[in-house]
């Protein structure tokens, strides 16, 4: 401050009125070092006005509309599929084979024996009409009908049986199936070599009861010795890494789809010229503060139902398919239940802190830019760090131990996706967890202070195309 | 007291769009900030807010820096205007009043009394995009007096308004400086100027050219414009040739001119007799600040500067 010689100017115009203003104007002064009482009061008048700007926008009640509408049919999905495939499957179509035999006996069973064994080979202990095969035996002179019945579509399946001269067996296995697709052809090569085996040593000379002792499973005990891993259910290992998978990926689509908000809401306010007022009004981290608390609290309002809604439907599954399919077919509520609420909890800071991460970041980047259409450019750095971390969470899935993994549970771009990895799948210490969240906030910290100076620096260049260069000199001067 | 500003100098990059200028703008007075397009009133303006800081001089309200004054006791209404579109009339002053600190029921109590004032209350629920200009621009004043700043610091404040709605606002100008307020503005309409400021400064490519009271400024320049009629030569082309006689303007009905101070008037009444011209006419008046600013503008106008948009 200059000290300054008091100029004293005749005043023609308002003596009177000078005198009790210069008395006010000090008086209003010295309230100046209250102004960090002011910082929360101004941070809840932003924070509501976005909040009540957002939800009462009708592109935002559209959107959270169709995701509802999206999460409440997706979770019917899984029961719609299982009746679909009930529906279809139990009168399902029987796959004809008939079953045409030159070689004479095989194995020294007769043909109803034979016919057991082919049964037995291809049904396994299905019966009646949920058994996929029903097997006949028909006599060779009537070989090239059954053949263009094959050939035309009326017969599935024809396997015929010979014999070489040296007397081994040989079939031919005749079937109008998609040669790309066969769905038969590995249960008639099982069945094949299981047919030759026993013919083979029925004619080694072995007998029936001395091959079945042959072919006879033998005990297996299995004993895992490593710790841990036969405590769990598989309900739970499911679950963990269904958890996985989903937190990462709520993570990467919520801020992927609310770092678009809320860079266009910045935007939005500059190209309204707006902010000039308002920077009068508040500090840069008052705005930017208010800005991403409101928006995030619009978007958990939005997340919250979407979530009630979605395990209300999920909760609706059992009874529902108690009543289609006649029996609960397990259904996704033990999935839920049979992980702990700790990770939960995690998941929940993590989410929310991630968004203030990258919220922060676009919104100090969407400040720089000059019109609303150039969003998409002031976004693409935290989009492609979000997609960057996405990635890494799909390779660390099968080895979420590695020492990478463990590396960049550490970074804060990453580590709020890669530590519920770590945590789900992986093993993790209590003090990871806590440092990986420490530096986090840290990081949250630094990226607000840089963008609030982002934000005060973007709204004076109104009409100039700052290059990167001239922004961090704006931006880290002063 | 009041604000002063002391060699200020500002530059953005390469373009000095601030020179050296110092002004002083005296306590419950209305000040005129004229100057042509790119003269640097929008950058001093946001100076004074502390939005953007000089690289060298200072500014300071009644000895304290800009940057430690409240900021509430500011009151801004930027060239460019600028509100939430989508935003009720009501909300949106609501909210920027609390925002600079006025207490919910105090900022409804003022929002009333203003509406009524300036006859936009039925549009109070209104959303601003559905407001018609004139409106759009009430509101936007409305935005920058409600929370009671000492000081208004207002770009352009009558451009595109009707006279009509020009009245009100000026209405609203004289009002505010009733209540004490200090008031600087920047215009082209310098009849405005003259009519509602005490002081003003005229800069030019960020130089201050002419500063003082209205009343001083014409003074100091004089009578110096004249007017001629003559019934038989309308045109009187050997004006001309008469030296100390600039900037001739034949108009509808008669021509004007200004004489240089040194000048006797009565030159142009011989001269004019001698050509056996009929004078019908012949009066000398103040210039108007138009003129004014075109004789100072003009005088010192250099081939245009690269101009950028942050000068404006």
């Amino acid at each position: 401050m200059m000290p300054k010689k008091a100029v004293v100017t005749p005043d023609r115009e308002m003596p009177s009125q000078n005198s009790p203003e210069q008395g006010r104007t000090s008086v209003v002064v010295s309230t100046s070092g209250a102004a960090s009482l002011h910082n929360w009061r101004n941070i809840r008048l932003i924070t509501g006005r976005e909040y009540k700007n957002r939800i009462t926008q009708r592109s935002f009640i559209i959107m959270s509309i169709l995701l509802l509408i999206i999460v409440f049919v997706a979770a019917f999905v899984p029961t719609i599929m299982q009746l679909v495939q009930r529906l279809t499957a139990s009168p399902g179509p029987q796959t004809q084979v008939v079953v045409v035999n030159e070689a004479g006996m095989i194995a020294g069973m007769n043909e109803t024996m034979l016919i057991s064994d082919i049964n037995s080979e291809l049904n396994g202990t299905n019966t009646g009409s949920n058994a996929p095969y029903t097997i006949s035996v028909q006599s060779p002179t009537s070989l090239d009908n059954l053949q263009s019945q094959v050939k035309h579509g009326k017969l599935d399946i024809l396997l015929v049986l010979t014999r070489s001269t040296q007397g081994n067996l040989q079939f031919i296995y005749d079937t109008d199936t998609d040669p790309n697709n066969d769905p038969n052809l590995s249960n008639i090569q099982t069945l094949t070599q299981q047919l030759n085996f026993l013919d083979v040593a029925y004619r080694q000379g072995l007998t029936p009861a001395q091959i079945h002792d042959l072919v006879a499973s033998p005990s297996l005990t299995t004993v895992y010795s490593q710790q841990g891993q036969n405590t769990r259910s598989t309900n739970q290992i499911v679950a963990e890494y269904i958890l996985a998978f989903a937190g990462p990926l709520l993570i990467y689509t919520c801020i992927s789809l609310y770092i678009n908000i809320v860079a266009s809401g910045v935007a939005e306010e500059k190209s309204n010229r707006i902010m000039e007022i308002l920077v009068n009004a508040a500090t840069p981290f008052q705005l930017l503060a208010g800005k991403i608390i409101g928006i995030g609290a619009a978007c958990l309002t939005q997340m919250a139902c979407l979530v009630v809604v979605g395990i209300g439907a999920l909760l609706l599954q059992a009874p529902l398919q108690d009543a289609l399919l006649g029996a609960n077919a397990g259904g996704f509520g033990q999935y839920l239940t049979s992980i702990s609420i700790p990770y939960y909890l995690l998941f929940l800071i993590c989410i929310l802190l991630a968004f203030f991460l990258y919220a922060t970041l676009a919104a100090g980047l969407s400040a720089t830019i000059r019109r609303q259409d150039e969003v998409q450019n002031a976004i693409m750095l935290p989009m492609i760090l979000i997609i960057t971390g996405w990635i890494l969470v799909v390779f660390s899935l099968s080895s979420p131990n590695a020492t990478w993994v463990k590396a960049l549970s550490y970074v804060p771009l990453w580590s709020p996706m890669l530590i519920l990895v770590r945590v789900a799948v992986g093993t993790v210490a209590w003090w990871e967890v806590v440092v990986s969240i420490t530096l986090l906030l840290v990081a949250i910290l630094a990226c607000a202070w840089f963008a609030a100076r982002l934000y005060r620096v973007g709204v004076l260049m109104y009409g100039q195309r700052p290059g990167l260069g001239q922004v961090m000199k704006l931006a880290f001067g002063r | 007291m009041g604000l002063q500003v002391e060699h200020i100098n500002k530059w953005f990059g390469s373009f000095q769009a601030i020179k050296d200028l110092s002004m002083e703008v005296r306590a419950g007075v209305i000040f005129g900030f004229l100057g042509a397009n790119g003269a640097g009133k929008t950058t001093t303006m946001r100076m004074i807010l502390d939005i953007l800081r000089p690289d060298s001089g200072s500014i300071t309200w009644n000895d304290t820096p800009v940057g430690e004054v409240p900021r509430r006791s500011f009151g801004y209404l930027p060239e460019e205007r600028g509100l939430y579109p989508k935003m009720q009339v009501d909300e949106q002053l609501l909210f920027l009043a609390r925002l600079n600190g006025l207490s919910k029921q105090d900022a409804e109590k003022e929002l009333t009394e203003w509406l009524e004032r300036f006859q936009i209350n039925v549009n109070r629920k209104k959303k601003i995009e559905e407001l018609s200009k004139g409106n759009q621009q009430k509101i936007q004043f409305l935005a920058t007096i409600l929370h009671d700043p000492t000081i208004l610091v207002m770009d352009e404040p009558f451009s595109g308004l009707d006279p009509v709605n020009a009245n009100v606002l000026k209405e609203a100008f004289l009002e505010m400086h009733r209540r004490g307020k200090t008031i600087i503005f920047s215009t082209h309409q310098l009849e405005q100027a003259e009519e509602l400021c005490q002081d003003i400064v005229i800069i030019n490519k960020g130089q201050s050219i002419v500063q003082g009271s209205v009343r001083e400024v014409k003074r100091q320049h004089g009578r110096n414009v004249a007017r001629l009629k003559l019934d038989n030569d309308p045109e009187a082309n050997w004006l001309e040739q008469l030296s100390g006689v600039q900037f001739i303007k034949r108009r509808e009905d008669y021509i004007e001119m200004h004489i240089q101070s040194d000048l006797n008037p009565n030159v142009i009444v011989e001269a004019a007799l001698e050509h056996g011209g009929i004078i019908s006419r012949f009066e000398l008046a103040e210039s108007s600040l138009t003129d004014i600013f075109i004789e100072k503008v003009g005088a010192v106008s250099l081939p245009d500067a690269p101009s950028s948009a942050l000068s404006a």
